[in-house]
């Protein structure tokens, strides 16, 4: 190790935690009052840390400040689209959380935060003050990279739905409206971005909604990348079930009883480096241009444009470029002491935006933050990402991975020769499971993080 | 002088607090990560994806060793158990025993 890198470990190991804000930050030892704990976003990261800080010590103060009384989660959402679930069916209720671990709720939003008087501003005009922060507030959208492309766009002809609730609806009644022999084009977003494999997931679940309803419809995927997560096993899926041709560069791997077709089947993707790449769209025309200056029709344009961290994030200061840098021991902010970021907004390095990473990164911080509350060390962490998708209601491809800290470069990294996706000689009888263990993640999940 | 990265930890440990002094991870902290498929503390509601809440230590690490070895096949399990050393299987099986069988509850 280098005399730089030697500094910078050290520099990493302690940033942000108590040797820089302890000074400020009040632990149990200091004060007769319980401690208090705020929670910005109570979606998937926020829900869970608030339980996992009360399940952990029930006596501290945990407060959560979110604009909704209800939470929509997105996983599931796709399924609305095809009409398997309702929008009903993704609603999830705070009371749980209130009556079962006694975690504390304001329905306000947050417009500015204080980090050296420790300070909230709520939307109302109410304050609210806290000894640590954590922050969860997901992501928003880039809505400047496209021509013709724009958030009344987004929110009248071109839905991404990315963002569960009205953008669902909006969504769905477009594909119902869909004439029989109509085109669905499906943009994905450039990396990186919430739930990797969710196009793909969703281009799988409208295919085999279509096969039965609109056998001659067509889903047209304009990836501005030239792969996905879990191309590979999603590819195979689709060429079994929905007559996909594989092309030649993800080939590699694939069983000999592939299927070969000479004309594309309902879903055809093409890969940024075969121009499919969007760079206008023209919503009167319903059309879009690529790259390589074609001009296509679709009848439904699901246009799901770049993302970055939720606006909350700039407006504390808590990001660098897009998104929210941390000190991955404790999750804190690089930039401001006691107030740690999770979820989609922060910088997480190999593991993916999801809602299962955000629930482990909440687990995470709460232990990290009952330590410090405690003046006690923080402990050695982990992460996992479990992700089942999908590619018809019998048939699914999963991805798991186990993260650690490296602390050499303070990063997190996903643990040596583990992990990765389905196998592409799986059985029928494993994808047949992994379709089962979907819709029992989802139950589980939500239980796990919402109580 | 050169150090070694764990000798550097050993003298952050030394220099104060806000530093993890320890590689190992606790059994909560290992077993916390399954929650979202198995379940808070192991407990599952929907038991499609066994509940591991209560289960018998010993039967625990063999079957994770099983899985990691490829004994046993599961679909992301085997996948799963590779990531992990014998002590943390053994701190798992001890956190997960610990807890009531979910049908208990
Ligand atoms: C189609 C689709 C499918 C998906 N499927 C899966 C899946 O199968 N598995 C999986 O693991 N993940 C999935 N995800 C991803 C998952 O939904 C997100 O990664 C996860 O919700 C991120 O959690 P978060 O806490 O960072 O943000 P969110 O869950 O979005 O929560 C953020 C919360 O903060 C609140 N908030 C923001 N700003 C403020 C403010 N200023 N004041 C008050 N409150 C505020 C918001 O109202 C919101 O409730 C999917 C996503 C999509 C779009």
């Amino acid at each position: 190790m280098t005399e730089t890198n030697k500094r910078d470990f050290l520099k990493f190991l302690a940033a942000g935690t108590v040797m820089s804000s302890a000074v400020f930050a009040p632990s149990l030892a200091f004060g007769q009052n319980p401690a208090h704990v705020v929670v910005i976003g109570g979606g998937t990261g926020g829900a869970t840390a608030a339980k996992y800080l009360k399940m952990g010590d029930k006596t501290i103060r945990v407060t959560i400040i979110e604009t909704n009384d209800v939470y929509q989660r997105c996983y599931g959402s796709n399924e609305v689209l095809t009409g398997h679930s309702t929008i009903e069916d993704l609603s999830i209720s705070y009371d749980s959380l209130r009556d079962k671990y006694g975690v504390d709720f304001m329905f306000d939003t947050v417009t500015a935060v204080d980090s050296n008087s420790r300070q909230i501003t709520l939307e109302t005009g109410a304050k609210l003050s806290y000894d640590r922060l954590i922050v969860s507030p997901g992501i928003s959208f880039t809505w400047t990279e496209t021509d013709g492309y724009s958030e009344e766009i987004a929110n009248s002809v071109m839905p991404h739905s990315w963002k569960a609730g009205e953008q669902t609806l909006l969504l769905k009644r477009q594909i119902d409206a869909m004439p029989d022999d109509g085109t669905m084009i499906i943009v994905p977003p450039p990396n990186p971005y919430r739930c990797p494999p969710g196009p793909y997931e969703r281009a799988s679940l409208l295919a085999e909604m279509f096969q039965k309803e609109k056998p001659q419809a067509k889903i047209l995927v304009l990836d501005v990348k030239d792969g996905f997560a879990k191309d590979q096993p999603f590819m195979l899926g689709w060429n079994r079930l929905y007559d996909f041709q594989i092309p030649e560069t993800k080939m590699d791997g694939m069983p000999d009883d592939v299927n070969i077709f000479d004309a594309p089947g309902m879903i055809e993707w093409v890969p940024g480096s075969d121009g499919g790449k969007v760079v206008a769209v023209d919503a009167n025309a319903m059309t879009v241009t690529t790259q390589f200056g074609d001009t296509i029709h679709g009848d439904v344009i699901n246009f799901i444009p770049p993302q970055k961290a939720a606006k909350l994030a700039f407006d504390m200061d808590l990001t660098e470029g897009n998104w929210c840098p941390i000190n991955h021991l404790t999750m804190e902010s690089t930039r401001h002491p006691n107030i740690h970021v999770i979820g989609d907004s922060c910088v997480a390095d190999e593991m993916p935006k999801s809602g299962y990473s955000a629930n482990t990164q909440a687990k995470v911080v709460a232990a990290q933050i009952l330590h410090l509350l405690h003046d006690q060390e923080p402990e050695e962490p982990t992460w996992s990402n479990v992700c089942f998708s999908r590619v018809s209601s019998e048939y699914g491809v999963s991805v798991g991975g186990i993260y650690r800290l490296d602390h050499e470069t303070g990063k997190i990294v996903s643990t040596q020769g583990s992990g990765g996706v389905s196998p592409l000689d799986a059985s029928h009888q494993f994808n047949r499971l992994e379709a089962l263990y979907q819709g029992a993640w989802m139950e589980n999940f939500v239980t796990d993080s919402f109580g | 002088m050169r150090l070694g990265i764990r000798e550097i930890a050993v003298l952050v440990c030394l220099l104060g607090p806000g530093v993890a002094c320890s590689q190992s991870i606790s059994g909560a902290m290992l077993g916390d990560t399954c929650a979202g498929c198995h379940g808070t503390q192991g407990a599952a509601v929907n038991v499609t994806i066994p509940p591991l809440a209560g289960m018998n230590a010993e039967q625990f690490v063999a079957t994770m060793l099983a899985y990691r070895t490829g004994k046993q096949s599961g679909t992301i399990m085997n996948r799963v158990a590779r990531a992990y050393s014998d002590e943390e299987i053994n701190a798992m099986a001890e956190y997960f025993a610990s807890f009531p069988t979910s049908t208990s509850k």
